[in-house]
């Protein structure tokens, strides 16, 4: 994936790059609002990910122009303000996502590939499968190795954001986010119980786990 | 000393209310000149013209007689007139300017100041000089000596004799000049009531607002509990400065609770942090020294970033918490409070099952009220984790309904140690954990959040009793908020 980080703090925009990068990315660093913007028209990459408040022109405006020009490629933003109204601000100027520093490095990868995948594919399917296992979004039927499992609607959810990211790592606070739709903190573990009831269906009775726990960062589903 | 006494009069006389007082004074004033001139006009006035047209006719007389008989028969004449004459006033003065005849003394004008007519022409009657005089003269009845006023015409001759005809205004001035003299008297009192009173009025005003103003200087000079001194009076009776003064006093409260806050946030994030920083530091430090394999370093590491996202998650919740106390953030919109209790109860269940509690949910449906789901999810789920900290065994409850008055409640109650009833004010404040809860993880500053939240919804956080089990009582936080009309 080709990532362009727009960022004044020139450690910080190398401590990114250098994880995306160990990752599998190519990522280019611009450190103003003007030279982002002029490279995020001119080159063709897969995520923007711009910090608020930049020099000269600030990550809402240049973003909101982006917009406005027709150019669609996901955009991350990255704000040492984390409320919940500057996140909606951020949505509102044409951001995808918002990520309140100080952040992990896994949380930045993650929301980069999940925001370029989401790109690539085109229409929501209504039919979703990773390795052995199906999911029916219309009838609501999840399958594995063509044995139907039996999930609540809130499993039925999780999983559905789990294999549509399948193979990657999605954070916890992204599982909060997107399946939840809540932006805080919830300080107990709600989120594990959830996952380790969803994998004791899709998993305990099959040989190859495949909801695994990554140390750290999150969860992935592999096939 | 004379100016220091000055002083306060001055800026006295700065007050709207003595200024008040003394506009209402001068309006006054005025208005009693006016009903003076009117009772002149309407009285002396009228009397005055009365008498001029009484002496023109007595004088036309004389000047004929006069004419006919020289002056010795107009002296006979005067003399007798004069004698019998009351209210008629004769004087006629011989060229030297003493006075031949008539029956008051002396001329009530001055010679030489009336121009003499030729001594070849004839008497002019038209050309006599009218006057107003006033002249002493016994009672008629009492003997007294009293003041007089009465109105007459000089007439003079071409032989320099001046003849003097004038009639008393009578006991009508008499008793106009009395009435003016109460009026003026009356008037004056009234001014100095007006003036005196005025000064009081102004001196209480003053009072009171120098109070408040004292009250503000306090405050400003950095004496934030200063408060203005209230007036004992039953509600509802207060004037416009008790009024003022409990908005100023709420005011204030607000400022130093804002202050304090504030000054809390710096005092809580040094409180707060300082122990999870401390720990911090003594990890990687020992990890440092002594770890002997990347596998210690590495677990030693994890653990700090562990760490570490716990304090970044305090720090956030005390900025938030601070900016909902200063009044900032929250946006309320429509909420079915019901739904998002749905989402909440289905989020915390299996981990409140998976700590071996039984949990309940009871949400009365379509309950809507202005909220910020965000802010309001928080909170709830705050009291959800709360609960399931704090319980050891038994269950907890969610639970939500309509209350009267156009109010709603949400519940979560708990079967676990409670919180004993005098702490229970105590532990909504900031940070505050009870010892027997510092073992557990948690800034303590989840209930706070939880009541700046109620309160950014016009509601409110109360403590009580929960689901008791054996010993234990357990504890409801009940959040009250006003439904959505």
């Amino acid at each position: 994936m080709r990532v362009l980080i727009v960022e004044d703090a020139g450690e910080t925009a190398l401590y990114m790059r250098r994880a995306l990068e160990e990752a599998g990315h190519v990522v280019d660093l611009a450190a103003d609002g003007p030279t982002g913007e002029m490279m995020a028209r001119g080159g063709a990459f897969d995520v923007l990910v711009f910090d608020r408040m930049l020099p000269q022109k600030d990550g809402l405006s240049v973003v909101a122009d982006l917009r406005t020009a027709g150019i669609a490629t996901p955009v991350l933003f990255l704000s040492a303000l984390g409320d919940v109204e500057h996140r909606v601000e951020g949505l509102k100027a044409g951001g995808d996502d918002y990520l309140a520093k100080p952040y992990a490095a896994s949380e930045l990868i993650a929301r980069v590939e999940a925001l370029g995948r989401r790109h690539e594919g085109g229409a929501p399917s209504t039919y979703l499968k990773v390795g052995e296992l199906e999911m029916d979004l219309l009838a609501r039927v999840v399958r594995r190795e063509g044995r139907k499992i039996d999930i609540q609607p809130r499993e039925f959810r999780l999983l559905e954001y789990l294999m549509r990211n399948a193979n990657q790592v999605v954070t916890r606070t992204m599982l909060l986010e997107k399946v939840w739709d809540y932006h805080f903190d919830p300080q107990t573990n709600v989120i594990d119980v959830h996952v380790s009831r969803l994998r004791s269906k899709i998993d305990r009775e099959f040989d190859k786990p495949m909801l695994h726990t990554v140390r750290g960062a999150g969860y992935r589903l592999e096939a | 000393m004379i100016k220091k006494l000055l002083l306060p009069l001055r800026s006295l006389m700065r007050t709207t209310t003595f200024r008040v007082a003394m506009a209402f004074a001068g309006l006054f004033a005025g208005f009693a000149i006016l009903l003076l001139g009117f009772l002149y006009a309407t009285t002396v006035g009228r009397l005055g013209l009365e008498a001029d047209r009484f002496a023109r006719q007595e004088l036309s007389e004389l000047a004929d007689i006069w004419q006919q008989q020289n002056v010795d028969g107009l002296n006979m004449e005067v003399i007798q007139r004069a004698a019998r004459a009351s209210d008629s006033l004769y004087v006629l003065v011989q060229p030297d300017g003493k006075v031949l005849s008539g029956n008051i003394d002396g001329a009530p004008l001055d010679l030489s100041q009336v121009d003499k007519p030729d001594p070849n022409s004839t008497l002019q009657p038209e050309r006599a000089v009218s006057s107003g005089f006033s002249y002493e003269r016994p009672d008629l009845e009492t003997g007294k000596i009293e003041r007089r006023r009465a109105r007459g015409l000089f007439l003079a001759g071409p032989d320099g004799f001046g003849l003097f005809v004038a009639r008393d205004l009578g006991p009508g001035v008499q008793i106009a000049d009395h009435v003016a003299r109460v009026i003026w008297m009356g008037g004056a009192g009234v001014l100095a009531f007006a003036l005196v009173g005025g000064f009081m009025a102004a001196r209480q005003a003053a009072g009171r607002v120098d109070e408040l103003t004292r009250t503000t200087r306090a405050v400003m000079a950095g004496d934030l509990k200063r408060r203005a001194a209230v007036r004992t009076i039953r509600p509802g009776d207060g004037d416009e400065f008790d009024d003022l003064t409990e908005d100023l006093n709420a005011m204030l409260e607000r400022i130093d609770r804002l202050v304090v806050a504030a000054r809390t946030t710096g005092d809580s994030i040094a409180h707060d942090l300082r122990s999870p920083l401390t720990r911090l530091r003594a990890r990687l430090e020992g990890a440092a020294a002594k770890a002997q394999s990347t596998e210690e370093l590495r677990d030693a590491i994890e653990d700090a970033l562990i760490q570490l996202d716990g304090v970044v998650a305090t720090f956030n919740a005390v900025l938030r918490l601070s900016r909902l106390e200063a009044g900032e953030g929250g946006k309320l919109e429509p909420l079915d409070v019901s739904l998002l209790l749905g989402q909440l109860a289905d989020l915390f269940e299996p981990v409140i099952e998976e700590a071996g509690l039984v949990f309940t949910a009871e949400i009365e449906p379509e309950l809507m009220i202005m909220a910020d789901r965000s802010l309001l999810a928080q909170s709830i789920s705050n009291l959800l984790d709360n609960a399931v900290k704090y319980t050891s065994q038994g269950e907890v409850r969610l639970s939500a309904k309509r209350l009267p008055a156009n109010q709603m409640s949400i519940s979560v109650s708990d079967s676990g140690s409670g919180i004993p009833v005098d702490q229970r004010d105590h532990v909504l404040e900031r940070f505050v954990r009870l010892d027997s809860a510092r073992s557990l993880p948690g800034s303590g500053i989840g209930l706070s959040l939880a009541v700046a939240i109620a309160e950014l919804h016009g509601g409110r956080l109360t403590l009580a009793d929960g689901l008791p089990r054996g010993a234990d009582c357990g504890l409801e936080a009940r959040l009250i908020l006003p439904l959505k009309v």
